[in-house]
């Protein structure tokens, strides 16, 4: 009896330094319930503290006065073709790295690992010149995504994995007369899930809140990602924190949602995880 | 149908050499059994077979064809693997069926083929599974019928039965070799149980450290071993190995062991095969089971106290110490001695071996002077 | 015959597969990491603007001129000095608590699991969206702070509008943003321990403390190393936060060396000198790695 009532106050003090730490994520969503005038206001009771009557309407502005739906397709296509197509080229080359003969694979592997500590910082200006400046890829989702779609740190992950893995099956399915791109994509690739799921999951996070790189590449309003929708949003007059905050928890909830769902692959990409940007 | 013929093949990996000038026929329908301790080469010799590892140097041939440069898949082989192989994500119909995919088997024909060896192997209520929900011994079975459904000309074996328990690995090899007895191809095998080796091939193959120490069937491997190496690779206990020296005395010969023991010895046979051991050091060998307690008829050779006495259920393997030697012998439990006792020992000659310094078998009739 | 030159076809690839399956990736880091990092080293030694940028007869060579001017400019001390400091404020306290935060809440226990997800959903927040809130947190007058402030009768605080204090709320909330994401990573750690060893640790009479520090502690030597690396490595990156809360403000007082990067290219256009601080970021980082793979057992190292 005695440790189950200590289990109970061990979980009622655990809510309430978990309320304490997200304070100010519980703030933002309070305030995306207020009317305008009342966010800033000062408190002066407790129960200001819940936005009672709750104001909706805060999230239908958002929509009515900018292009939201679209900043959010942007947004998804950006990332979603980073995760989805980036996974596939990277595996395979990792696979590549892993298990095929490669004209001089064990130094072309090293510059590929060596190209990891490059941070994309001292790369933008140059990519701009290249794709925004010179390719025309200005408010693009190419221009977005291209750099984006190899990257040396998932080769390497994705590489480890494939030789941790023991190569029977691989071998069972290359007697039985596969080739080897069938044995990448049917045999390799499933086996693979773990850590490809680990790599989409830090990848989406990675991007979805990416800040810099669509700041230089994006110019026009009607195009730009839902961080930098934000970023305008905020100074868009009149200024009306209400909304500002409503669009705040919107450009949230995705990565939320992913998280609740791959919830159980981010210890295994937290164990790996390494030199993100 | 087709016979294997290697010729001087060998393979480096690095500087490390996995195998050595290794030349054998393996004939039509056979049974061939590798076996060695592990690291010796055999899993390597089982990968040249089927592909996955390209010869350093030599020649293989499956049936009349060299196939040095056919990749695995078109090389008519199939393989069983230590751990199954079988894809996750495809049922036990799909798994079986995946080669005759890849061949594009028009599809009533391929699921004909599939259903048909289901039988054979009573898989039939399991062919909608997925390998996560089976036993070991039904996997087992699975991946032997993916081998069995494309009638391939070679079955390649890699230790298939070391991951199931002692019960049903011993039901899995009398399963095997009605299934060979049947399917009437060539199998390759490869183990480093011994049991399965004596049991399953009708020939052997003993390799050591990359290289094929003998060639022969079950009977010869084991009572006409050509070295050391084979002598107290095969059998459990291992062979008894009593060091000694050769010499000549007279008309006969005489036994010196290190022990200090003498045993007269005539060395029948052609003269040329031995005499280059007399005044040389020699080992004799002799297998626990012949070992025979002493008695009247029977003059005491090997004794000393029992340092420990293994019951095996009917029988029990007595371990003494004769001079620096340890030894073993084989006897019926009823007789079993006990720790610390004298026991002594006499064996017939003709159930001993004789190996040159060198470990070779040296080819003669052993008989004792009475 | 049609079937025979089909299977020809498909041996002659699947020979090639290796090349085949690595060429994609391998070509889009020539063209996206290779080539532009050559461009920014290159073109850290000419006058180029960005506009401009290789269109014949405005190129000019300038040596080693970017690299001095920005050495012997103002501007640039104080965004190397602004980012060290933030670097020397966030690597410990976020690497300490993060430990700390680990050890709470390693264990199967309802109430730890309930305190992994709350420490790990700043995280998954974007820092525009964190900088939108804090900002309004911050707000001089009627923010919660210094509503927090008044009521527990200490006189407000100027936050963000003060040069002494921007910088230090900076660090606060990126601490509080990213505590989370190496939390997670030590707790990852700490379950790859065997449990074999508490076990045998207990069995010798060690309590909890001396398991954490006979045990645990050296047994998450590498992966504190590698922490530090990569939360230095962020650190050096601070960008969003000021770009969005201060823009560098007050009086250069959060402005650091990639918000510099950025406003020299973007809104002063000087490619060059843009290129040339992109190098000598490049040269930190690749100090701070350097420092930590002497630091990492051989077999440990990237």
């Amino acid at each position: 009896m005695n440790s189950r009532l200590r289990q109970i106050a061990a979980c009622v003090l655990a809510l309430l330094g978990g309320l304490v730490f997200l304070f100010p994520l519980l703030w933002m969503l309070r305030s995306s319930l207020l009317p305008h005038d009342q966010v800033l206001r000062a408190l002066t009771a407790w129960r200001q503290l819940l936005p009672w009557p709750p104001r909706w309407e805060n999230y239908a502005e958002v929509f009515r006065r900018v292009a939201f739906a679209r900043t959010l397709l942007v947004s998804l296509g950006f990332t979603g073709v980073i995760v989805v197509v980036g996974m596939v080229i990277n595996a395979a080359c990792a696979y590549a790295f892993a298990r095929l003969r490669l004209p001089g694979g064990d130094l072309l592997f090293a510059v590929v690992a060596a190209l990891i500590i490059i941070p994309f910082e001292a790369l933008a200006l140059p990519l701009f010149i290249m794709l925004g400046v010179h390719g025309g890829l200005m408010n693009s989702l190419p221009g977005l995504f291209l750099p984006y779609l190899a990257k040396a740190f998932n080769i390497f992950l994705i590489r480890q994995y494939f030789l941790s893995l023991p190569a029977e099956l691989e071998e069972a399915a290359r007697v039985e007369g596969a080739s080897w791109f069938r044995i990448f994509f049917q045999v390799a690739l499933p086996l693979a899930k773990p850590v490809l799921a680990a790599c989409a999951v830090l990848d989406f996070m990675l991007h979805w809140s990416e800040y810099l790189w669509p700041l230089i590449m994006t110019n026009r309003p009607d195009f730009e990602t839902i961080q930098l929708g934000l970023g305008h949003f905020y100074t868009l007059p009149p200024i009306q924190w209400g909304g500002i905050m409503a669009y705040s928890v919107m450009a949230t909830l995705p990565m939320m949602l992913v998280f609740a769902f791959f919830q159980r692959y981010l210890v295994l990409s937290m164990a790996t995880a390494g030199l993100k940007q | 149908m087709a016979g294997i013929r290697l010729q001087d093949v060998g393979k480096e990996f690095g500087a490390h050499r996995a195998l050595c000038d290794v030349s054998f026929s393996i004939a039509n329908r056979e049974f061939f059994v590798v076996v060695g301790p592990s690291g010796c080469g055999k899993s390597t010799l089982l990968r040249l077979l089927a592909g996955l590892e390209q010869v350093s140097r030599g020649r293989i041939f499956i049936g009349e064809r060299l196939v040095n440069d056919i990749p695995p898949g078109r090389r008519n082989v199939a393989m069983v693997f230590q751990n199954y192989a079988l894809f996750p994500p495809l049922t036990v119909f799909e798994n079986m069926a995946f080669g005759l995919r890849i061949r594009r088997l028009p599809r009533r024909e391929a699921d004909e083929m599939v259903l048909r060896t289901a039988r054979v192997l009573e898989l039939d209520p399991l062919l909608q599974k997925r390998p996560a929900q089976l036993s070991g011994g039904q996997r087992q079975r699975v991946a032997l019928g993916r081998a069995m459904v494309r009638q391939p000309e070679v079955f390649l074996y890699d230790e298939p039965l070391s991951n199931l328990d002692a019960r049903l690995r011993s039901d899995m090899r009398s399963e095997l070799l009605r299934l060979h007895k049947r399917a009437r191809t060539t199998a390759v095998y490869v183990t480093h149980d011994q049991v399965e080796a004596m049991t399953l091939g009708d020939r052997i193959c003993v390799i050591r450290d990359g290289v094929v120490q003998q060639v022969a069937s079950a009977m010869d491997v084991y009572h006409r071993p050509v070295n050391l190496f084979v002598a107290t690779f095969l059998g459990a206990p291992p062979m008894n190995v009593l060091p000694g020296r050769l010499e000549s005395a007279g008309e006969h010969c005489r036994l010196l062991l290190d022990g200090g023991r003498i045993l007269p010895l005539t060395l029948a046979g052609a003269a040329q095969a031995w005499r280059h051991c007399l005044n040389r050091p020699v080992s004799l060998g002799v297998r626990p089971e012949v070992m025979q307690p002493a008695s009247a008829e029977n003059a005491p050779l090997l004794q000393g106290a029992v340092e420990v006495a293994e019951v095996t259920g009917g029988e029990c393997y007595v371990h003494f110490r004769e001079g620096d030697a340890r030894l073993v012998a084989r006897m019926s439990v009823a007789h079993k001695p006990e720790l610390g006792e004298g026991v002594s020992f006499s064996f017939p000659a003709s159930g001993a071996h004789l190996f040159d310094e060198h470990g070779r078998r040296v080819e003669a009739q052993l008989a004792f002077v009475k | 015959m049609q079937k025979h030159s089909c299977d020809r076809l498909g041996q002659w690839l699947d020979q090639r597969a290796g090349l085949l399956l690595s060429l994609p990736a391998l070509l889009l880091l020539l063209a996206f990491v290779i080539l532009p990092f050559t461009m920014a080293v290159y073109a850290s030694f000419t006058n180029q603007s960005v506009r401009t940028f290789m269109q014949p007869g405005t190129l000019a060579y300038v040596g080693w001129d970017n690299y001095r001017e920005l050495l012997g400019d103002g501007d640039f001390g104080q965004a190397l000095f602004n980012t060290m400091y933030f670097v020397a404020l966030v690597v410990p306290l976020q690497v300490g608590l993060a430990l700390a935060l680990a050890v709470l809440v390693n264990g199967a226990e309802m109430w730890r699991r309930m305190l992994r997800i709350s420490f790990f959903m700043p995280v998954i927040t974007s820092m525009a969206v964190l900088a939108v809130v804090w900002t309004l947190l911050f707000n001089p007058g009627a923010g919660v702070f210094n509503t927090l402030l008044r009521a527990l009768q200490l006189s407000p605080q100027p936050f963000l509008s003060s040069p002494r204090q921007a910088m230090l709320c900076l660090a606060a909330m990126s601490v509080w943003q990213g505590v989370g994401f190496q939390m997670m990573i030590f707790l990852a750690a700490m379950q790859s321990i065997p449990p074999a060893l508490y076990e045998a640790a207990r069995i010798e009479g060690a309590g909890r403390w001396q398991c954490f520090r006979r045990i645990t502690l050296p047994m998450l030597k590498n992966t504190t190393i590698f922490v530090v690396y990569i939360t230095t490595v962020f650190a050096f990156k601070l960008f969003v936060q000021p770009h969005l809360i201060t823009q560098g403000g007050p009086r250069g007082s959060t402005r650091t060396l990639i918000l510099m990067l950025y406003d020299e290219a973007f809104t002063n256009m000087r490619y060059g000198k843009a290129a040339a601080i992109s190098v000598m970021f490049f040269v930190l980082v690749l100090l701070v790695t350097f420092v930590q793979r002497r630091l990492m057992p051989r077999e440990e190292r990237l």
